[in-house]
């Protein structure tokens, strides 16, 4: 993970993908993780993107933020 | 050192023949066997300064151009690439062997060389300054890198950008080879610079004709002087556009360079980590031009400002 000035660069060593993550939305990636599923899903909603119920999935909430253009991905 | 302008026609020919010609590129030494006279032609155009050994001796990569069958030696010539054997490429045309050559020279390290990271990016130094020129192909990346060329810089290469894996301090390879020009760009050159010397003109390729600029001396006799990268350009040829300079955040620009990238996904984390080094200390541009003079002002002006 390295932070610059427009965002965050972060590497999944699982995917072998490489995410530039707005500072913002790095923020609430960083909430997620001391977020209760409930509270994910209202937020998620902020930014107009799908989210499973259980707030689980990783893959699937990337997908969703890129769809958002909140993330870039390669 | 012998270079390949000190040899007879005949001595390189058998060489070539026998599998005992070595070209020595920077820190890369190629074995080429062939026995087409066009490649050896080609060759001799755009690599006469080159440092080459005629009796055989350590290589990386061996490298071969043959007619495709005995058949095709005599009727409608054509010929294939081989590295170590096997031949990645459908065959082409005779006429376009030295162009062949130079295209599986690139596919060669782009997909072999894993030590170092590789991006599709012109490099050029100045000052002891590294300046990438990083752009997908036609957006006029070769063009400018042949101006830079003709004005003085330096050459480290036209098509790739080798970042050492390995070392502490981020360093630029060199492997200054011929500027492979397209098209309308060999007519600009040829028109700006009448004494650019320039390989042997392929046409009806699947880019149109390609010519190979032959690189100045004194980049291949400084071809292993690595350089710090200093300024990272996204460069765009426009027609009739007026230059614009605009800054590029380094997170924009890691994502730009993986997208340029041969071989980043082999690299995994090690490639991440050099690709985030690069993009946190080189400050990066995007550059719109229809002048060339404009745009070798405007990368001056860049590098002026970095050292200040």
């Amino acid at each position: 993970m390295r932070p610059c000035e427009d965002g965050v660069l972060v590497y999944d060593n699982t995917a072998r993908t490489t995410h530039l993550i707005h500072p913002v939305v790095w923020d609430f990636f960083v909430s997620l993780l001391q977020t209760n599923p409930a509270v994910i899903e209202c937020e998620l909603s902020d930014f107009k993107a799908d989210m499973p119920m259980d707030g689980h999935s990783r893959v699937v909430m990337l997908n969703a933020l890129e769809r958002a253009g909140l993330i870039m991905r390669c | 050192m012998l270079r390949l302008k000190d040899v007879s026609d005949a001595d390189f020919a058998h060489s070539l023949r026998c599998g005992n010609f070595r070209l020595h590129i920077g820190t890369f030494s190629l074995r080429i066997d062939s026995d087409v006279d066009a490649l050896r032609m080609g060759l001799r155009q755009v690599y006469p300064h080159y440092p080459v050994s005629l009796s055989g001796g350590y290589y990386d990569f061996d490298l071969a151009i043959h007619p495709a069958s005995l058949l095709r030696q005599w009727f409608r010539r054509n010929v294939v690439f081989s590295l170590s054997g096997q031949a990645p490429f459908l065959p082409m045309v005779v006429d376009h062997a030295h162009a062949l050559f130079e295209w599986g020279l690139n596919w060669t390290i782009g997909s072999s060389v894993h030590q170092y990271l590789i991006l599709h990016s012109a490099v050029v130094e100045k000052h002891g300054k590294g300046v990438m020129l990083s752009a997908a192909s036609g957006s006029g990346k070769s063009t400018l890198t042949a101006e830079l060329a003709m004005r003085g810089w330096r050459i480290f290469s036209d098509e790739l950008a080798l970042i050492d894996g390995a070392a502490p301090q981020l360093r630029l390879i060199p492997f200054p080879r011929p500027i492979s020009l397209k098209n309308q760009s060999i007519d600009l050159v040829r028109r700006r610079y009448p004494e650019a010397q320039f390989g042997p003109l392929a046409h009806d390729t699947q880019k149109g004709t390609i010519a190979h600029l032959r690189v100045p001396d004194a980049s291949v006799d400084r071809a292993i002087e690595m350089a710090p990268p200093s300024l990272i350009i996204f460069p765009k040829w426009t027609a009739g556009a007026p230059l614009r300079v605009q800054p590029v955040g380094a997170g924009q620009a890691a994502m730009r360079l993986i997208d340029q990238s041969f071989n980043y996904p082999v690299l995994g984390s090690l490639g991440f980590s050099r690709l985030a080094d690069l993009a946190q200390s080189a400050p990066a541009w995007e550059l719109e031009y229809s002048s060339l003079d404009d745009a070798v002002d405007a990368l001056d002006d860049l590098l002026a400002d970095d050292d200040a």
